[in-house]
């Protein structure tokens, strides 16, 4: 079997001394942004890009997946005993988590978010074994126009799942595109929007953009809420479940395994909502739904399973469309191109190391973490102790040193310090960054595809119809519009007939 | 919706109205041969309609805020981004070294209200930090006019 060869492979690969070391040190530096606020895995992957510039391909890409997957763990252990979410996946772990760790319950609450990450890791990880070599060989037959609708449908969705309001999502889309924009036309070789500035003919760079709305505005929303955390200190003296515990827990994992995977196979869709809609789920199909929110063990082992096999689950359109469906996949994707490597249905034969190698890696990486956050965590707990007014410095060095030894460029630390304070502000109005970014990285792909698809059919958007893979797409992604016009209409009328009724 | 957002959908109309007209002087072609201003205008067209969709049921619902005064967050933030504004201003002039050391004094002593031998500490560690780190990465940072650091 094709896929059992392939995994054969990739273990000779993954399980090299060198690979091996990249693989710990991400999971190791993905768990600590993971339990400490203020720095998510789509920063750090920003921020560490420049240092994989001199790795192999593909160790550079086993340590980056490898912060990825890592901070899904690291982000529960803050989230049950602080109360604050160590990234945005971990959201909902607090509701219940930190109410267990309250009822002195921490041990088992951190015990079975490791336990039920790994789980669930591991689900995602056949999942994504199995699954990418055959849709990579479907992918082979995408053309321009199937590509463009398909950046379109995944922007479309990222705008939609992403962001609490449909037109901000959208907007945020549009500026990510445009912001692509600038630098030199890729069929026509004219400068647009540079105005003689010769760093912005070279195009903006994706690392200043991605530390600024990630990293530095981050940053900024925190020191305005002056950070004080409150730790719980009651001693956690057994880090693990009884029976009863995993009885009640263990349907709860394995609906959120499965769910967050096929959540984080679409685009625009990833770990946050994945966590999201398990709660949701658990909550619905729970026989004592009064008990969530109030320390029921379900509220976090549903979620953090999610979130773990929907990060694993994302990289499927990744490696085998070439399209990186949320904001820290687009950073691995950007990687992977600085690097030379062209992911999409053509890398499980071009790169077949990479391919495999990252796919075994993960493997080993689920392995790493669950170490480093059952038997491990209490030096998790000595890292959260660490003032945020001493780390917010640092990050902000990291930054900066990040982002000049990308090009050696002073200016891209100018862009990086503008885009953290547009980033601030668009927190602060509510607009996700998300979807910015992701359309950043998409726009190349998409304006080329859509000019290609143009010139194919002498100017006729009929191409996009024409062929059934791209117009199933075409279909899906204005039937999901006609819905939204449907449900703002609705919701118009009805609050017109509430006014009328006061009236 | 308040003031801010008000502003932000008006800042997008504008940025969408600015994009279509630039993009009209980059010649956009026709679609059977699209332009270098084709997309952008595109872009810039829908910008300006999400704009506006954005804004004709904000103005509706528009709210004046009652307390005027910035929070004591808001003021740290602007403090923020003034000593970050500082910082990359005198970056090449001064160097890596010296602008680094000012920005944790700055940052330590004006914002978290922190006493200077505290500060002097944790901006000597940094400067460690970041010999190590260029040492391991082998990064050349902007020296500025004190070469020799």
């Amino acid at each position: 079997m094709e896929q059992l060869t392939g995994l054969y492979y990739g273990f000779s690969i993954a399980l090299t001394w060198q690979n091996l070391t990249y693989c710990l040190l991400g999971t190791l530096v993905g768990t600590l942004v993971g339990v400490l606020p203020g720095l998510g895995p789509a920063a750090t992957v920003a921020l560490l890009l420049p240092i994989t510039f001199k790795l192999p391909p593909v160790s550079a890409i086993i340590m980056l997946s490898g912060i990825f997957y890592g901070a899904m763990y690291g982000g529960s252990t803050t989230s049950i005993l602080l109360n604050i979410p160590g990234e945005a996946a971990s959201v909902v772990t607090c509701i219940d988590g930190y109410q267990m760790a309250l009822q002195g319950r921490a041990g088992p609450a951190l015990a079975i978010a490791a336990i039920g990450s790994f789980i669930a890791g591991t689900i995602g990880i056949v999942g994504l074994n199995f699954l990418a070599p055959p849709l990579a060989e479907f992918a082979v037959q995408f053309g321009p126009p199937e590509y463009f609708a398909l950046t379109l449908f995944g922007l479309f969705l990222a705008a939609y799942l992403a962001s609490s309001s449909m037109v901000k999502g959208l907007i945020m889309v549009v500026l990510g595109l445009m912001l692509d924009e600038v630098g030199i036309d890729p069929i026509m070789g004219v400068a647009r929007f540079s105005y003689g500035v010769l760093p912005l003919q070279e195009g903006l760079d994706f690392v200043p953009l991605a530390m600024g709305l990630f990293g530095i505005a981050e940053i900024l929303i925190n020191t305005e809420k002056a950070m004080k955390t409150q730790l719980v200190t009651k001693k956690i003296d057994r880090i693990f479940i009884s029976l009863r515990d995993w009885a009640e827990a263990k349907w709860a994992t394995l609906r959120g395994s499965v769910l967050g995977f096929f959540v984080g196979i679409l685009p625009g869709g990833g770990a946050v909502i994945a966590s999201l809609i398990s709660y949701a789920v658990e909550k619905r199909v729970s026989r004592n739904p009064e008990k969530f929110g109030k320390g029921a063990i379900e509220g976090v082992a549903g979620p953090e399973a999610a979130n773990n096999s929907a990060a694993t689950g994302s990289f499927i359109p990744l490696l085998t469309l070439g399209i990186p469906g949320n904001a820290t996949i687009a950073m691995i994707f950007a990687a992977l191109l600085i690097h030379g490597v062209q992911p999409g249905p053509y890398l499980i034969k071009e790169n077949p190391e990479i391919f495999w190698g990252v796919i075994a890696s993960m493997y080993i990486g689920n392995g790493f973490l669950l170490i480093l956050n059952l038997p491990l965590v209490g030096m998790w707990v000595q890292v959260l102790r660490v003032p945020y007014f001493i780390l917010a410095p640092f990050i902000l060095l990291l930054c900066i040193v990040g982002v000049y030894s990308t090009r050696n460029n002073i200016f891209d630390i100018w862009v990086m310090i503008f885009f953290g304070v547009v980033g601030y502000f668009f927190r602060k109005l509510e607009f996700e960054p998300g979807p910015l970014i992701l359309a950043f990285v998409l726009g190349a792909i998409s304006e080329r595809t859509f000019r290609q698809s143009l010139l194919m059919s002498k100017g006729s958007p009929w191409v996009f119809f024409a062929r059934p893979i791209s117009c199933a797409l075409m279909v899906m992604l204005l039937a999901l519009v006609a819905l939204q016009v449907f449900f703002m209409i609705k919701r118009k009328t009805k609050s017109l007939d509430q006014f009328r009724g006061a009236g | 919706m308040n003031a801010g957002s008000i502003l932000a959908g008006i800042i997008f109309l504008a940025l969408g109205i600015f994009v279509c007209q630039q993009a009209i002087q980059l010649s956009l072609g026709q679609a059977s041969r699209p332009g270098p201003g084709f997309v952008p205008f595109g872009l810039g067209s829908v910008l300006i309609l999400l704009s506006l969709l954005y804004l004709v049921p904000g103005f509706r619902a528009f709210k004046q805020e009652e307390d005027l005064h910035p929070s004591p967050g808001l003021i740290r933030t602007l403090l923020a981004i003034g000593i970050l504004c500082l910082f990359s201003a005198i970056l090449s002039w001064l160097g890596y070294l010296v602008s680094t050391l000012l920005l944790f004094l700055l940052w330590l002593m004006l914002m978290e209200r922190k006493k200077w031998p505290m500060a002097v500490g944790l901006a000597g560690l940094a400067l460690v930090f970041v010999y190590f780190f260029n040492l391991l990465f082998s990064i050349q940072l902007p020296r500025g006019i004190i070469r020799g650091l």
